[in-house]
């Protein structure tokens, strides 16, 4: 059976899709919205806005690569489809950020994982934040909308032995555990969710509201990336990009010049800011690209008697969070999951050399990991990171570890290793340069005492990235109000996870949805009134 | 600013402080790149755009460099056979010229610094060329930058590790060893990309 490669036929089809590393000259667009980046905000967004009959242009830094392009290759996957070919990392360098680059953003190479905004996190934002109309039941109706459309429902299958080793676990154990709701469609069960769905079985922007966009006649113009946009006074009149080669890195000399009515910002945390940044957007209180924050993550590996092939299985099908929510404000919560294990991605799970490196990847296939997702932001001593510019322009996101963090990531160590163990692991390894296999539990305990509380040395990576362009109804405390309208400029939205004020507390991909849909639905009425438009007049 | 090139590395803050160029100056001062970056590269010559037959990214100095690091990194996994090596060190290439342009001016920072014959030695304990390297030189180096008390060493010895296992690890020749099958459905799925 041949997979339909849903952008060829598009394109033969008549949508609009253009390539900066096509373009012979400079060129200028027009739109009455512009959507600056095509992952979750800009996807949902374009979609939305389309369909109520605005023109609408998406601009997209990275490539357009699709079905046909997604042969399950790793070097290839993380070298096109992840920004700046899979190293972008804090400034310092301690932690390492999975963020996409692509048609389709983060959402090409995410592991499917939907929750709605848990209810703590809502009420905390309008409790500490000023965030208004975004209470569960506010959300709600957003999350039916976008669930519905992205075919978000409980995985049915059983979960995959890498899986069913924290689920299995977490019972013997008593702690809480559940079964994670995945954006697919006819999924084939493979496992290279983070590589591009080689089925079209994920319901990532790609092959669901990018393409509903582009029916509508939005236009598409990808490697072409975002530099400044023009201010005068209060309003937005253009937006600078740079070509790109198809190397995907090198700027072409040819100028690209975009003028709308109206702008939405889409780029995701990190860029979105950047983007404001260059373009030196009003900021009176100095908030711009505060606030990011990351989900820092730490993994153990349990190695299992029985096979597990972590390589293969829907990549993450079972969640815990018994360790979430114990406290609002004291010690720092995380959630457990596991992570796929093809091997490039696996081996960097081992900060091992030689002889040690060699023994631990030659029992990958009997490896069973396990992911522990810090919950910052939530208190005054996790205020996240900042983005800041590089000499050449592009952002960089420097984040402090604090003592409150190292205190949360030591007591995830323990967590993890307790439950590998009571899933039947017979010794279970952290990703630390100090650590070796440990045989038991009691064992696990001492070890975790001596695993020094340093960068470099504990391995932390991150999958989300958050916030930077914080939403609220004070100006002084908020970048954005509680539908992303920029506070300062009166023809800009930001609509992505850059609003978020905190880090989400479950994987985010729902949250932006719900939340861009709603902020998207809302500029809609706006610029149409409540019904369609007819084509809004540049002017 | 629109950037057209892939710009110089930034250049460093040099101390006010004057520079001691003996083993412990250097590793109490922590300029190590800060020198390089101020010179231009001009003390070892070796920053020319000049690459490997074949390569995009690493010069012909880079080779016989990496394929030392790399053994000692990745011990007896890594293949002998030349064919394998010249496919490891094209998938370092490769990986190489997709980074950022500043992770690729970083990255150039290190290796000069593991030619230059001035800061070799400070830097890592290596004196001579490293053709002459034995594996136990290498590896006590990197264990130094591992310990280092200077960041950049730290962030050096990180990067080279990460970077050897992700070129290793995703070529297929890696698999057998890790009891990695290959992808599934390969008839159905691996299909030609489209080439937009």
């Amino acid at each position: 059976m041949t997979i339909k490669d849903i952008f060829s036929e598009g394109v033969a089809e008549g949508w609009k899709v253009y390539s900066g590393a096509k373009l012979d000259q400079d060129t200028t667009f027009e739109a009455d919205v512009a959507i600056i980046g095509t992952g979750a905000g800009g996807g949902t967004s374009a979609e939305i806005l389309a369909k109520r009959g605005l023109k609408v242009l998406l601009i997209e830094e990275g490539a357009l690569r699709t079905s046909n392009d997604f042969n399950m290759d790793e070097k290839t996957a993380y070298s096109e489809m992840y920004q700046e070919g899979a190293t972008r990392a804090t400034k310092d360098k301690a932690i390492s950020i999975l963020q996409g680059r692509a048609v389709g953003g983060t959402t090409v190479i995410n592991w499917t994982s939907c929750f709605r905004t848990p209810e703590p996190t809502l009420s905390h934002w309008a409790e500490h934040h000023k965030v208004v109309g975004s209470s569960a039941a506010e959300m709600a109706p957003w999350f039916e909308l976008m669930e519905k459309r992205l075919n978000v429902e409980t995985w049915q299958l059983p979960p995959n032995a890498n899986n069913v080793g924290l689920k299995n676990g977490c019972q013997t154990l008593g702690y809480q555990w559940g079964v994670i709701p995945r954006n697919v469609k006819g999924c084939w069960n493979l496992g290279y969710c983070g590589v591009g769905c080689p089925t079209n079985a994920k319901q990532s922007m790609l092959v669901t509201t990018i393409p509903g966009a582009l029916k509508e006649n939005a236009e598409l113009l990808y490697l072409a990336r975002a530099e400044r946009l023009h201010i005068k006074g209060d309003k937005v009149t253009e937006l600078e990009c740079v070509a790109l080669d198809n190397d995907l890195v090198t700027a072409r000399p040819i100028k690209i010049r975009v003028k709308a009515k109206y702008f939405v910002l889409s780029g995701g945390s990190i860029n979105s800011p950047a983007v404001l940044l260059r373009s030196e957007a009003p900021d009176p209180f100095d908030l711009l690209g505060k606030r990011t924050f990351l989900h820092p993550s730490v993994i153990t590996m349990g190695r299992m008697k029985e096979k597990v092939e972590g390589f293969y299985g829907a990549p993450q099908s079972i969640y815990s969070d018994e360790f979430q929510w114990k406290n609002e404000q004291g010690p720092m919560g995380f959630k457990l999951e596991s992570m796929p294990l093809q091997p490039m991605l696996a081996s960097t799970n081992f900060r091992q050399m030689g002889l040690a490196l060699n023994e631990s990847m030659s029992q990958l296939a009997n490896c069973q990991a396990q992911l522990a997702m810090m919950r910052d932001g939530f208190s005054d001593h996790s205020q996240g990171g900042e983005v800041q510019l590089r000499d050449d322009g592009s952002p960089v996101l420097e984040y402090a570890i604090s003592d409150y963090m190292w205190d949360g990531i030591q007591r995830a160590y323990l967590a993890m290793a307790e439950i590998q163990f009571a899933s039947g692991a017979q010794s279970v390894y952290f990703t630390h340069s100090d650590s070796g296999w440990v045989n038991s539990w009691q064992e696990a305990q001492a070890t975790i005492k001596e695993l020094s509380l340093e960068k470099y040395r504990a391995g932390i990576g991150s999958a989300h990235v958050m916030g930077g362009c914080k939403m609220g109804e004070d100006p002084a405390s908020s970048v954005v109000n509680s539908v992303g309208e920029h506070h300062q400029l009166e023809n800009l939205s930001v609509i992505d996870g850059s609003v978020f004020p905190t880090s989400i507390g479950a994987n985010p991909q729902l949250s932006v949805y719900a939340f861009s849909s709603k902020f998207a639905t809302h500029l809609a009425d706006k610029l149409c009134g409540e019904g369609d438009c007819l084509r809004v007049v540049n002017g | 600013m629109v950037p057209t090139k892939i710009p110089n590395p930034p250049l460093l803050q040099l101390d006010d402080e004057c520079v001691d160029l003996s083993k412990r100056g250097f590793m109490k001062r922590g300029l190590l790149f800060s020198i390089l970056a101020a010179t231009g590269g001009a003390l070892s010559g070796c920053s020319k755009q000049s690459f490997a037959p074949g390569y995009e990214w690493l010069q012909p100095q880079d080779l016989l460099l990496l394929e030392k690091i790399s053994r000692v990194i990745l011990g007896g996994s890594l293949s002998d056979a030349p064919a394998v090596i010249e496919r490891y060190l094209m998938s370092w290439d490769d990986l190489l010229t997709h980074f950022s342009p500043a992770t690729q001016s970083e990255l150039r920072l290190l290796f000069d610094t593991l030619h230059n014959p001035l800061l070799r030695g400070p830097s890592t304990g290596i004196w001579g060329d490293w053709s002459t390297v034995h594996p136990t030189s290498v590896k006590r180096f990197l264990d130094r930058w591992q310990n280092s008390s200077l960041e950049t060493l730290r962030i050096g010895h990180a990067s080279l590790l990460q970077l050897s296992l992700m070129a290793w690890y995703c070529m297929p020749e890696s698999w057998p060893q890790v009891g990695y099958p290959g992808v599934p459905y390969r008839d159905a799925l691996v299909t030609e990309p489209n080439h937009f």
